[in-house]
């Protein structure tokens, strides 16, 4: 699903270029749940930016589905990414404004999903998180373990094939990760692809594989199962 | 998606409760200003436009000679329309409009009431076809058919006659004129030049019937085929002068034509404009100019509050732009937020300019109504200002948040070009400026208005009441009601005038004996007797006129002031007693005394001569009492002297005015510019300061996190607080550098018009700019000190 040849991204300012990403290479397969580990600073948020087309690459290929979209203008990339990429972030990134319900509907709104089809869509998979019941409350409203089930549950309404998930456990305590964790578990388990950026060797054993990164560089790659 | 958006803007103003209710207030206040000034031009503009045939009316205007400055003249001899009629085909009619006794006034009895009217004319039945006026009662071809004929306005019937039907009614004229009212016409629109309510047929008076070339009291319009070229008209109506008006007699070089569209708005270079609703075009233009400046300045303080706020909304941009929204998406929610921020400004705009109606009415010295603030093409106009305000109020935190990559917006890392910076800051800049000139400009005007009312004007004007006496119809009752005033205990003096000073005097041209070219324009009053006690003019050589002449004497006695005195020569005001000199009024007048020179006008102009004269049988004839009262009971003396009115003229109406409220009426352009300016300085203020808000929260926002490194590296509340209010110190110390010689040059320029000035003084500059300071410093203070005392762990754990 996920194929990266030669990836180089370089941060620069007037007087320093650093090298964030040197020579990536990454191949993701589809239904594979893969945890990218690292230091802080080794480039690994990067690395899911980039997969998630939220950032662009300086050199090198990257292949979504086959297609090439390392030089994807902002529209398509847009389209493509909210057609079938789901984001989970460590700070959650719930839209204060909106209920929960309405967070949830909001990829199914830029998707153009009829109004009927959101609500038994939002509805079940709010069921499905066990959210229902904070469904009108404001994220402000909620434990930081209620706020990242909302999260996943946005990042998966729209049946993403794939989510990207970056420190999915960093702001929670050990149960409230635990939980989260295994709503990812069920996710890949149903078919989801799943790349997760973490620091916790805990979670990263619900992968099938982790890849350990340094210095923008991919170190190691090892299989848990 | 629109509803999505629409909550997400909705919420979020809500949620930021504070900014929102003053970028709402700031926007409401502004457009309110902007409404109100649009209303006003769109009323001046609307003037004698709603005559059905107004692109063939022209008012005829001609140039004076030399003699008298060149000056342009509304009021014209009596036989150029008839003669226009007569000799240029594509004439199609004519009106002339004049004054009943050249000033207006009457005591009108009617229904066996009294009314003192101020706006009686003269005209020609014509005057009710040119101007399509429609009759509510009689017909307007038979208007003036019968000798002794008047009509009347359908509210003069109302007041005089209530429900009843008023025709052929009596109406009767300072008790000498018995009138029957021969139709009531629909009132005159108040955006028009006419202001009349009551007119009577010139052709009754001598007015109408002697065609002459030589008095220029009469206001002349005309009606031209619509195929007519005005300017061969006008040759042809000059080409009269040559033809009918002796050559000794030519003080006017050229007629010309006014389009009856222009005499509101361009006709403020003209001497007697006929009407006293006088517009400027130029005060037009800068309403307009003003209401889109204001509008722009809001617009630029929405941006700056709203990029200020726009930080706090990054992550939620970055969030949807994450979730799959287009760059079109997020600006249509920031437009959307503006959208409804505006509406709601709008709204509040338009409920505000109705509550301060009357207070803007009173400044700037008009009457619009609420109706007209919700008028069809107002609300059109409105909602064009609610569309531009959202496309340009929006369009800055919409490109500038939709541009953005949605990473540094989740990161909350917002960074704006040096040209954005310097706009903002130039903004800052530019409304300071204004405002400091116009407080300096509110400092100057007060002080000149000051010194003009405290100002010696060679006379005292107070505790002077000016009656018409118009309506005493014999001599025994002028004796008996000048005795009876004479006799309360109130009264110090008395005199019988033409006039009193400054208003309806006769203009002369004055000429040294055996001179006929030069000549010295000056400004005449009739008088009964003695003027000197009752004006208290100072008297510097001589005796004040006479009270009684000999029925045998014939010599015209003058009193003169310095400036004829001058003009004639003598050096010595004691020389110019007794000698005998050529007047207007007889070729051997006799110098009975010199006065000071007093500002018989405003203290605009320079003085000019002036005359009082005493003759038998003068041909300006004696219109008031000028009564100098010593009583502090003023009410009560002056019902004593209507009551005396009353006994003697049971069928007159009794009216009266103070001297200095009729001088105050000199200044009334200057302190409505002063109250104007005094409104726009506030105005301009608030704004600014709204603006000022606004970079200070944006600048603390952004400085979030160097103000929470410093205060952990041990920096005061002080320090920090100093730290952010300085940058604004040095904005508006930019603005006073600006404003000062910008504030002192406009304002010089104000003062020229002054013959008698203040100078400037230095503290005014001070002043101002330390109110614009301290001002700033306040507004700048509180988010300076907000951020000063902000919890740096809050901040630092941000990033």
């Amino acid at each position: 699903m996920i194929k990266i040849t030669n990836l180089q991204k370089y941060y620069r300012t007037e007087e320093v270029e650093t090298v964030a990403l040197n020579n990536v290479n990454i191949h993701v397969k589809e239904g594979e749940f893969v945890a990218v580990m690292g230091p802080s600073g080794c480039g690994k948020s990067t690395l899911l930016n980039i997969v998630g087309l939220l950032d662009d690459l300086d050199e090198g290929s990257y292949l979504f589905n086959g297609t090439e979209v390392a030089k994807f203008k902002e529209g398509n990339r847009s389209n493509l990414r909210k057609h079938n990429i789901g984001f989970v972030f460590q700070s959650f990134n719930l839209i204060d404004e909106l209920t929960v319900f309405e967070n949830v509907e909001l990829p199914l709104v830029y998707t153009n999903v009829p109004a009927a089809e959101r609500k038994r869509r939002v509805e079940e998979v709010l069921e499905k998180v066990q959210i229902m019941h904070r469904r009108n409350h404001f994220p402000q409203q909620l434990s930081g373990g209620q706020q990242q089930r909302v999260a996943v549950a946005r990042a998966v309404v729209n049946n993403p094939k794939l989510i990207l998930a970056d420190e999915p456990t960093g702001n929670l305590d050990s149960s409230n990760g635990n939980e989260v964790m295994h709503l990812l578990t069920e996710l890949n388990e149903a078919g989801t692809t799943i790349v997760m950026v973490t620091h916790s060797e805990h979670d990263a054993k619900f992968a099938d594989r982790v890849i350990r990164m340094l210095d923008g560089q991919v170190i190691m790659e090892t299989s848990t199962v | 998606m629109i509803k999505n958006y629409f909550k997400i803007a909705w919420r979020s103003l809500l949620k930021n409760r504070f900014f929102s209710l003053l970028n709402i207030l700031g926007l409401a206040v502004s457009l309110t200003v902007a409404i109100l000034l649009i209303t006003y031009g769109r009323q001046e503009l609307s003037f004698n436009r709603q005559f059905k045939q107004e692109a063939n009316i022209y008012r005829v205007l001609m140039q004076a000679t030399a003699e008298y400055n060149h000056e342009k003249w509304s009021n014209l001899p009596n036989a150029v329309g008839p003669t226009m009629l007569s000799d240029i085909p594509e004439v199609k009619a004519f009106a002339r409009l004049v004054r009943l006794d050249f000033t207006g006034f009457g005591s009108v009895n009617a229904n066996e009431k009294n009314f003192f009217e101020k706006n009686i004319y003269l005209t020609d039945s014509s005057f009710f076809d040119i101007f399509d006026v429609e009759f509510t009662e009689g017909n307007k071809q038979l208007a003036f058919k019968h000798p002794k004929s008047v009509v009347i306005s359908a509210s003069k019937k109302e007041n005089m006659f209530g429900n009843e039907p008023a025709l052929n009614k009596k109406l009767i004229i300072n008790q000498q004129d018995t009138l029957t009212i021969s139709g009531v016409f629909q009132d005159l629109p108040q955006n028009s030049s006419f202001e009349s309510d009551i007119f009577l047929n010139m052709m009754d008076s001598w007015m109408g019937k002697n065609v002459h070339w030589s008095n220029a009291s009469y206001y002349t319009f005309c009606l031209l085929n619509s195929n007519a070229n005005p300017k061969d008209i006008e040759q042809k109506t000059t080409a009269f002068i040559e033809k009918y008006v002796p050559k000794d007699r030519q003080y006017y070089t050229n007629f010309f034509l006014q389009p009856l569209s222009q005499v509101y708005l361009h006709s403020q270079d003209l001497r007697d404009n006929m009407s006293t609703r006088t517009g400027s075009i130029d005060a037009v233009k800068t309403v307009f100019i003003l209401a889109m400046l204001i509008i722009f300045i809001a617009c630029i303080n929405y941006m700056n509050l709203a990029t200020a706020r726009s930080q706090k909304n990054a992550k939620e941009v970055g969030v949807n732009k994450v979730l799959g929204a287009h760059r079109s998406q997020i600006k249509f929610r920031f437009y959307m937020e503006t959208g409804i921020l505006s509406f709601f400004s709008i709204c509040l705009g338009l409920l505000l300019a109705t509550s301060v109606l009357s207070v803007f009415n009173t400044i700037i010295g008009t009457n619009i109504h609420v109706a007209q603030l919700f008028s069809l093409e107002n609300i059109g106009i409105a909602l064009l200002i609610w569309l531009v305000i959202t496309l340009v109020g929006g369009s800055y935190p919409a490109f500038l948040m939709a541009n953005i990559p949605s990473l540094s917006l989740m990161k909350n890392i917002i960074t704006q070009s040096n040209i954005a910076q310097y706009i903002r800051k130039g903004l800052v800049v530019f409304q300071f400026t204004c405002s400091i000139v116009l407080i300096i400009g509110v400092i100057i005007i007060s002080l000149q208005m000051r010194h003009v009312a405290d100002k010696d004007l060679g006379y005292q004007p107070s505790n002077i009441v000016t009656i018409p006496i118009r309506s005493i119809n014999t001599m025994d009752k002028f004796n008996t009601i000048k005795q009876s005033i004479q006799n309360l205990s109130g009264t110090a003096s008395i005199a019988t005038l033409q006039t009193f000073p400054g208003f309806g005097e006769s203009g002369k041209t004055m000429h040294r004996r055996g001179e006929t070219n030069e000549g010295l324009p000056v400004s005449t009053s009739s008088s009964r007797g003695p003027v000197v006690s009752a004006l208290g003019l100072h008297l510097l050589a001589g005796t004040d006129l006479p009270e009684e002449l000999a029925a045998t004497d014939s010599t015209c006695y003058v009193l003169v002031n310095e400036v004829v005195s001058a003009y004639l020569g003598y050096e010595n005001p004691q020389d110019a007693v007794g000698q005998r000199i050529p007047t207007e009024m007889s070729p051997n007048s006799v110098i009975k005394g010199v006065v000071r020179n007093f500002n018989f006008t405003s203290l605009k102009e320079a003085v000019g001569g002036y005359i009082y004269y005493r003759m038998l049988r003068p041909n300006e004839s004696y219109r008031y009492f000028l009564v100098r009262y010593n009583t502090d009971n003023v009410a009560p003396y002056v019902a004593q002297i209507q009551q005396i009115f009353n006994q003697q003229l049971p069928d007159a109406a009794f009216d009266y005015q103070f001297l200095d409220e009729h001088i105050k009426n000199y200044y009334t352009a200057e302190s409505r510019t002063n109250n104007i300016i005094t409104s726009f300085s506030m105005l301009t203020i608030f704004i600014a300061c709204l603006g000022l808000f606004g970079l200070a929260a944006f600048t603390a926002e952004q400085r979030k996190k160097e103000i929470g490194v410093r205060k952990v590296l041990g920096a005061s509340i002080f320090k920090i607080v100093r730290l952010l209010s300085g940058n604004f110190v040095s904005l508006i110390s930019i603005a006073l550098l600006i404003a000062i010689p910008l504030g002192w040059w406009v304002f010089s320029g104000w003062l020229q018009d002054f013959n008698d000035k203040i100078t400037i003084p230095w503290w005014s500059f001070a002043l101002a700019g330390g109110f614009a300071i301290g001002i700033a410093l306040m507004t700048v203070g509180y988010q300076a000190v907000k951020a000063a005392k902000a919890n740096p762990v809050d901040s630092l754990r941000d990033e």
